[in-house]
Protein backbone atom coordinates (compact mmCIF):
# COMPACT_ATOMS: atom_id res chain seq x y z
CA UNK A 1 0.00 0.00 0.00
CA UNK A 2 1.21 3.49 -0.84
CA UNK A 3 1.79 6.05 1.87
CA UNK A 4 -1.23 8.07 2.64
CA UNK A 5 -2.40 10.96 4.66
CA UNK A 6 -5.57 11.12 6.57
CA UNK A 7 -7.88 14.07 6.40
CA UNK A 8 -9.97 13.92 9.45
CA UNK A 9 -12.25 16.89 9.16
CA UNK A 10 -12.77 18.88 12.30
CA UNK A 11 -12.15 16.35 15.00
CA UNK A 12 -9.11 18.09 16.36
CA UNK A 13 -6.51 15.45 15.62
CA UNK A 14 -4.76 17.28 12.81
CA UNK A 15 -2.85 15.42 10.17
CA UNK A 16 -1.17 12.11 10.67
CA UNK A 17 1.52 11.72 8.09
CA UNK A 18 2.96 8.59 9.54
CA UNK A 19 1.31 5.52 8.10
CA UNK A 20 1.28 3.58 11.35
CA UNK A 21 -0.26 6.51 13.18
CA UNK A 22 -2.95 6.91 10.53
CA UNK A 23 -3.87 3.27 10.79
CA UNK A 24 -4.20 3.40 14.52
CA UNK A 25 -6.40 6.49 14.25
CA UNK A 26 -8.88 4.70 11.99
CA UNK A 27 -8.64 1.55 14.06
CA UNK A 28 -9.44 3.57 17.18
CA UNK A 29 -12.34 5.34 15.51
CA UNK A 30 -13.76 2.01 14.34
CA UNK A 31 -13.42 0.63 17.86
CA UNK A 32 -15.05 3.74 19.28
CA UNK A 33 -18.07 3.24 17.04
CA UNK A 34 -18.37 -0.45 17.80
CA UNK A 35 -17.93 0.20 21.51
CA UNK A 36 -20.71 2.83 21.48
CA UNK A 37 -23.06 0.67 19.45
CA UNK A 38 -22.54 -2.21 21.87
CA UNK A 39 -22.99 0.00 24.90
CA UNK A 40 -26.27 1.30 23.47
CA UNK A 41 -27.34 -2.27 22.71
CA UNK A 42 -27.66 -1.41 19.03
CA UNK A 43 -25.47 -4.33 18.02
CA UNK A 44 -25.04 -7.81 19.47
CA UNK A 45 -21.66 -8.92 20.77
CA UNK A 46 -21.09 -11.59 18.15
CA UNK A 47 -23.01 -10.10 15.24
CA UNK A 48 -20.05 -8.49 13.53
CA UNK A 49 -18.01 -11.67 13.81
CA UNK A 50 -20.86 -13.66 12.35
CA UNK A 51 -21.14 -11.33 9.37
CA UNK A 52 -17.41 -11.31 8.67
CA UNK A 53 -17.30 -15.06 8.96
CA UNK A 54 -20.15 -15.43 6.53
CA UNK A 55 -18.41 -13.27 3.94
CA UNK A 56 -15.14 -15.08 4.43
CA UNK A 57 -16.54 -18.55 4.02
CA UNK A 58 -19.84 -18.49 2.21
CA UNK A 59 -19.52 -15.70 -0.29
CA UNK A 60 -16.83 -15.47 -2.85
CA UNK A 61 -16.05 -15.66 -6.54
CA UNK A 62 -16.38 -19.45 -6.31
CA UNK A 63 -20.16 -18.89 -6.21
CA UNK A 64 -20.17 -16.85 -9.39
CA UNK A 65 -17.89 -19.34 -11.10
CA UNK A 66 -20.27 -22.15 -10.21
CA UNK A 67 -23.16 -20.23 -11.78
CA UNK A 68 -21.19 -19.56 -15.00
CA UNK A 69 -20.03 -23.15 -15.32
CA UNK A 70 -23.59 -24.39 -14.92
CA UNK A 71 -24.80 -21.93 -17.55
CA UNK A 72 -22.10 -23.11 -19.96
CA UNK A 73 -23.05 -26.75 -19.58
CA UNK A 74 -26.84 -26.50 -19.24
CA UNK A 75 -28.63 -24.36 -21.88
CA UNK A 76 -31.92 -24.47 -19.99
CA UNK A 77 -30.24 -23.24 -16.86
CA UNK A 78 -28.61 -20.47 -18.85
CA UNK A 79 -31.98 -19.35 -20.13
CA UNK A 80 -33.39 -19.25 -16.60
CA UNK A 81 -30.31 -17.37 -15.43
CA UNK A 82 -30.69 -14.71 -18.10
CA UNK A 83 -34.43 -14.47 -17.40
CA UNK A 84 -34.28 -14.25 -13.65
CA UNK A 85 -30.83 -14.38 -12.14
CA UNK A 86 -31.95 -14.28 -8.52
CA UNK A 87 -34.17 -17.31 -8.92
CA UNK A 88 -31.48 -19.20 -10.85
CA UNK A 89 -28.95 -18.52 -8.11
CA UNK A 90 -31.24 -19.76 -5.37
CA UNK A 91 -31.76 -22.85 -7.50
CA UNK A 92 -28.07 -23.67 -7.01
CA UNK A 93 -28.44 -23.34 -3.27
CA UNK A 94 -26.77 -19.94 -3.18
CA UNK A 95 -28.22 -17.14 -1.21
CA UNK A 96 -29.00 -13.71 -2.59
CA UNK A 97 -29.65 -11.30 0.27
CA UNK A 98 -27.81 -8.15 1.05
CA UNK A 99 -26.37 -6.41 -1.98
CA UNK A 100 -27.44 -9.29 -4.13
CA UNK A 101 -30.89 -7.95 -4.85
CA UNK A 102 -31.87 -7.65 -8.49
CA UNK A 103 -29.00 -9.34 -10.15
CA UNK A 104 -28.88 -9.21 -13.91
CA UNK A 105 -26.63 -11.43 -15.96
CA UNK A 106 -25.27 -10.12 -19.25
CA UNK A 107 -23.93 -12.74 -21.62
CA UNK A 108 -20.82 -12.15 -23.69
CA UNK A 109 -20.73 -13.38 -27.26
CA UNK A 110 -18.01 -13.37 -29.92
CA UNK A 111 -19.47 -10.05 -31.13
CA UNK A 112 -20.28 -8.26 -27.87
CA UNK A 113 -18.19 -7.87 -24.76
CA UNK A 114 -19.67 -6.65 -21.48
CA UNK A 115 -17.96 -4.73 -18.69
CA UNK A 116 -19.51 -3.86 -15.32
CA UNK A 117 -18.71 -0.77 -13.31
CA UNK A 118 -20.43 1.25 -10.62
CA UNK A 119 -19.82 4.89 -11.38
CA UNK A 120 -21.57 6.11 -8.24
CA UNK A 121 -19.95 4.07 -5.53
CA UNK A 122 -19.11 0.40 -5.61
CA UNK A 123 -22.24 -1.68 -6.05
CA UNK A 124 -21.18 -5.22 -6.47
CA UNK A 125 -22.91 -8.62 -6.55
CA UNK A 126 -21.52 -9.77 -3.21
CA UNK A 127 -23.22 -13.14 -2.93
CA UNK A 128 -21.69 -14.19 -6.24
CA UNK A 129 -18.31 -12.54 -6.03
CA UNK A 130 -17.60 -11.92 -2.35
CA UNK A 131 -16.03 -8.63 -1.42
CA UNK A 132 -15.12 -6.28 -4.24
CA UNK A 133 -11.45 -6.21 -5.20
CA UNK A 134 -9.48 -3.01 -4.88
CA UNK A 135 -9.60 -2.01 -8.53
CA UNK A 136 -13.39 -1.98 -8.66
CA UNK A 137 -13.58 0.61 -5.91
CA UNK A 138 -10.83 2.85 -7.26
CA UNK A 139 -12.03 6.26 -8.49
CA UNK A 140 -9.60 6.22 -11.43
CA UNK A 141 -10.85 2.86 -12.61
CA UNK A 142 -14.48 3.84 -12.20
CA UNK A 143 -14.03 6.97 -14.27
CA UNK A 144 -11.69 5.59 -16.88
CA UNK A 145 -13.48 2.38 -17.76
CA UNK A 146 -16.40 4.44 -18.99
CA UNK A 147 -14.25 6.81 -21.04
CA UNK A 148 -11.77 4.41 -22.55
CA UNK A 149 -12.80 0.81 -21.95
CA UNK A 150 -10.39 -0.60 -24.51
CA UNK A 151 -7.41 1.04 -22.86
CA UNK A 152 -8.51 -0.24 -19.46
CA UNK A 153 -8.99 -3.73 -20.88
CA UNK A 154 -5.48 -3.56 -22.26
CA UNK A 155 -4.17 -2.76 -18.79
CA UNK A 156 -5.89 -5.92 -17.63
CA UNK A 157 -4.20 -7.82 -20.44
CA UNK A 158 -7.22 -8.10 -22.70
CA UNK A 159 -7.09 -7.06 -26.33
CA UNK A 160 -10.34 -7.41 -28.16
CA UNK A 161 -10.73 -7.43 -31.89
CA UNK A 162 -11.82 -3.91 -32.97
CA UNK A 163 -15.00 -5.43 -34.41
CA UNK A 164 -16.14 -6.59 -30.96
CA UNK A 165 -18.63 -4.16 -29.50
CA UNK A 166 -18.13 -3.19 -25.86
CA UNK A 167 -21.08 -2.52 -23.61
CA UNK A 168 -20.66 -0.90 -20.21
CA UNK A 169 -23.16 -1.72 -17.48
CA UNK A 170 -23.47 0.65 -14.59
CA UNK A 171 -24.43 -1.23 -11.44
CA UNK A 172 -26.64 0.55 -8.96
CA UNK A 173 -28.76 -0.21 -5.92
CA UNK A 174 -31.51 -1.24 -8.30
CA UNK A 175 -29.52 -3.63 -10.49
CA UNK A 176 -26.21 -5.38 -9.95
CA UNK A 177 -24.77 -6.67 -13.18
CA UNK A 178 -22.79 -9.80 -13.59
CA UNK A 179 -20.98 -10.99 -16.72
CA UNK A 180 -21.33 -14.47 -18.14
CA UNK A 181 -18.06 -14.75 -20.09
CA UNK A 182 -17.49 -16.71 -23.27
CA UNK A 183 -16.69 -20.35 -22.70
CA UNK A 184 -13.14 -20.95 -23.88
CA UNK A 185 -12.54 -23.12 -26.91
CA UNK A 186 -11.28 -26.62 -26.40
CA UNK A 187 -13.24 -27.30 -23.23
CA UNK A 188 -15.82 -29.63 -24.73
CA UNK A 189 -16.78 -32.37 -22.36
CA UNK A 190 -15.31 -30.64 -19.30
CA UNK A 191 -17.37 -30.94 -16.17
CA UNK A 192 -18.66 -27.97 -14.21
CA UNK A 193 -16.03 -28.16 -11.54
CA UNK A 194 -13.18 -28.09 -14.00
CA UNK A 195 -14.78 -25.23 -15.91
CA UNK A 196 -15.50 -23.22 -12.76
CA UNK A 197 -11.83 -23.31 -11.82
CA UNK A 198 -11.01 -21.30 -14.96
CA UNK A 199 -13.28 -18.39 -14.10
CA UNK A 200 -11.92 -15.37 -12.24
CA UNK A 201 -13.63 -12.45 -10.53
CA UNK A 202 -12.29 -10.21 -13.29
CA UNK A 203 -13.84 -12.41 -15.98
CA UNK A 204 -17.22 -12.10 -14.27
CA UNK A 205 -16.92 -8.33 -14.42
CA UNK A 206 -15.72 -8.33 -18.02
CA UNK A 207 -12.09 -7.48 -17.41
CA UNK A 208 -10.59 -10.78 -18.36
CA UNK A 209 -11.29 -13.47 -20.92
CA UNK A 210 -11.57 -17.03 -19.71
CA UNK A 211 -8.78 -19.16 -21.09
CA UNK A 212 -7.21 -22.46 -20.28
CA UNK B 1 -28.13 0.40 -22.13
CA UNK B 2 -25.81 3.01 -20.78
CA UNK B 3 -26.78 4.56 -17.53
CA UNK B 4 -23.76 6.73 -17.02
CA UNK B 5 -24.02 9.80 -14.91
CA UNK B 6 -22.49 12.29 -17.33
CA UNK B 7 -22.05 14.96 -14.74
CA UNK B 8 -20.21 12.65 -12.44
CA UNK B 9 -17.87 11.38 -15.09
CA UNK B 10 -17.03 14.70 -16.73
CA UNK B 11 -15.00 15.83 -13.74
CA UNK B 12 -12.41 13.18 -14.54
CA UNK B 13 -11.83 14.14 -18.16
CA UNK B 14 -8.19 14.58 -19.00
CA UNK B 15 -6.95 12.42 -16.18
CA UNK B 16 -4.12 10.28 -17.48
CA UNK B 17 -3.60 8.22 -14.37
CA UNK B 18 -3.77 4.53 -15.04
CA UNK B 19 -6.03 2.31 -12.98
CA UNK B 20 -4.33 0.14 -10.43
CA UNK B 21 -3.31 -3.36 -11.36
CA UNK B 22 -5.34 -6.22 -10.19
CA UNK B 23 -4.64 -7.06 -6.64
CA UNK B 24 -4.73 -10.44 -5.09
CA UNK B 25 -7.94 -11.42 -3.40
CA UNK B 26 -6.95 -9.95 -0.06
CA UNK B 27 -10.00 -8.04 0.81
CA UNK B 28 -8.92 -6.03 3.83
CA UNK B 29 -5.57 -4.41 4.34
CA UNK B 30 -6.04 -3.94 8.06
CA UNK B 31 -8.24 -5.58 10.68
CA UNK B 32 -10.23 -2.42 11.46
CA UNK B 33 -11.47 -2.39 7.88
CA UNK B 34 -13.18 -5.71 8.31
CA UNK B 35 -14.73 -4.53 11.60
CA UNK B 36 -16.06 -1.37 9.92
CA UNK B 37 -17.39 -3.45 7.06
CA UNK B 38 -18.94 -6.04 9.35
CA UNK B 39 -20.64 -3.43 11.52
CA UNK B 40 -22.45 -1.86 8.60
CA UNK B 41 -23.64 -5.21 7.30
CA UNK B 42 -24.63 -6.44 10.73
CA UNK B 43 -26.68 -3.30 11.40
CA UNK B 44 -28.30 -3.58 7.97
CA UNK B 45 -29.17 -7.22 8.58
CA UNK B 46 -30.70 -6.29 11.91
CA UNK B 47 -32.59 -3.46 10.20
CA UNK B 48 -31.13 -0.85 12.52
CA UNK B 49 -30.87 1.03 9.27
CA UNK B 50 -31.54 0.09 5.68
CA UNK B 51 -28.53 -0.80 3.58
CA UNK B 52 -29.77 1.74 1.04
CA UNK B 53 -29.37 4.52 3.63
CA UNK B 54 -25.78 3.51 4.06
CA UNK B 55 -25.25 3.32 0.33
CA UNK B 56 -26.51 6.88 -0.07
CA UNK B 57 -24.20 8.00 2.70
CA UNK B 58 -21.29 6.24 0.98
CA UNK B 59 -22.08 7.89 -2.34
CA UNK B 60 -22.20 11.31 -0.67
CA UNK B 61 -18.98 10.67 1.26
CA UNK B 62 -17.08 9.47 -1.80
CA UNK B 63 -18.52 12.39 -3.75
CA UNK B 64 -17.11 14.80 -1.15
CA UNK B 65 -13.71 13.12 -1.33
CA UNK B 66 -13.69 13.41 -5.09
CA UNK B 67 -14.51 17.12 -4.92
CA UNK B 68 -11.64 17.74 -2.54
CA UNK B 69 -8.98 15.57 -4.14
CA UNK B 70 -7.32 14.88 -7.42
CA UNK B 71 -8.69 11.68 -8.83
CA UNK B 72 -5.37 9.85 -8.58
CA UNK B 73 -4.62 11.13 -5.06
CA UNK B 74 -2.74 8.41 -3.25
CA UNK B 75 -4.54 9.13 -0.01
CA UNK B 76 -7.60 7.32 -1.41
CA UNK B 77 -8.51 4.49 0.90
CA UNK B 78 -11.85 2.90 0.34
CA UNK B 79 -12.53 1.79 3.89
CA UNK B 80 -11.77 5.24 5.27
CA UNK B 81 -14.66 6.45 3.13
CA UNK B 82 -16.70 3.50 4.33
CA UNK B 83 -16.04 4.35 7.96
CA UNK B 84 -16.83 8.03 7.42
CA UNK B 85 -20.04 7.13 5.62
CA UNK B 86 -21.03 4.86 8.50
CA UNK B 87 -20.26 7.51 11.11
CA UNK B 88 -22.12 10.13 9.09
CA UNK B 89 -25.19 7.92 8.96
CA UNK B 90 -24.92 6.94 12.63
CA UNK B 91 -24.78 10.61 13.64
CA UNK B 92 -27.55 11.74 11.30
CA UNK B 93 -29.80 8.97 12.59
CA UNK B 94 -29.04 9.97 16.15
CA UNK B 95 -27.44 6.65 17.20
CA UNK B 96 -24.29 8.41 18.34
CA UNK B 97 -23.01 11.97 18.49
CA UNK B 98 -19.75 13.12 16.91
CA UNK B 99 -18.60 14.25 20.35
CA UNK B 100 -19.10 10.77 21.79
CA UNK B 101 -17.16 9.22 18.94
CA UNK B 102 -14.37 11.80 19.26
CA UNK B 103 -14.06 11.25 23.00
CA UNK B 104 -14.08 7.48 22.74
CA UNK B 105 -11.61 7.49 19.86
CA UNK B 106 -9.29 9.61 21.97
CA UNK B 107 -9.67 7.17 24.87
CA UNK B 108 -8.63 4.29 22.65
CA UNK B 109 -5.76 6.28 21.21
CA UNK B 110 -4.34 7.39 24.55
CA UNK B 111 -4.89 4.02 26.16
CA UNK B 112 -7.37 5.10 28.85
CA UNK B 113 -9.86 2.65 27.39
CA UNK B 114 -9.11 -0.81 26.20
CA UNK B 115 -11.65 -3.17 24.77
CA UNK B 116 -10.94 -5.68 22.14
CA UNK B 117 -13.40 -7.04 19.67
Amino acid sequence: MATKQSEEGGNGHGHHNDLRETESYYAARTKALESLFREKKLIGTDTVDRVINFFDHDMGPFNGAKVCARAWTDPDYKKRLLDNANAAIIELGLRDGIEGENLMVVECSPKVHHIVVCTLCSCWPWPLLGLPPYWFKDPVFRARVVREPRAVLKDFGVELDPSVKIEIWDSSAQIRYFVLPNRPEGTDGWDEKKLAALISTEAMQGLELVTH
Amino acid sequence: MLNIKKKYVEGFEGSVAAPPRRCDRLTFDEPWQSRAFGMVLALSEEKTFEYEEFRQSLIATIGDWEKQHEIADKSWEYYEQWLKAFERLAVSRGFVTSEEVDIRTEEFLNGTRSESF
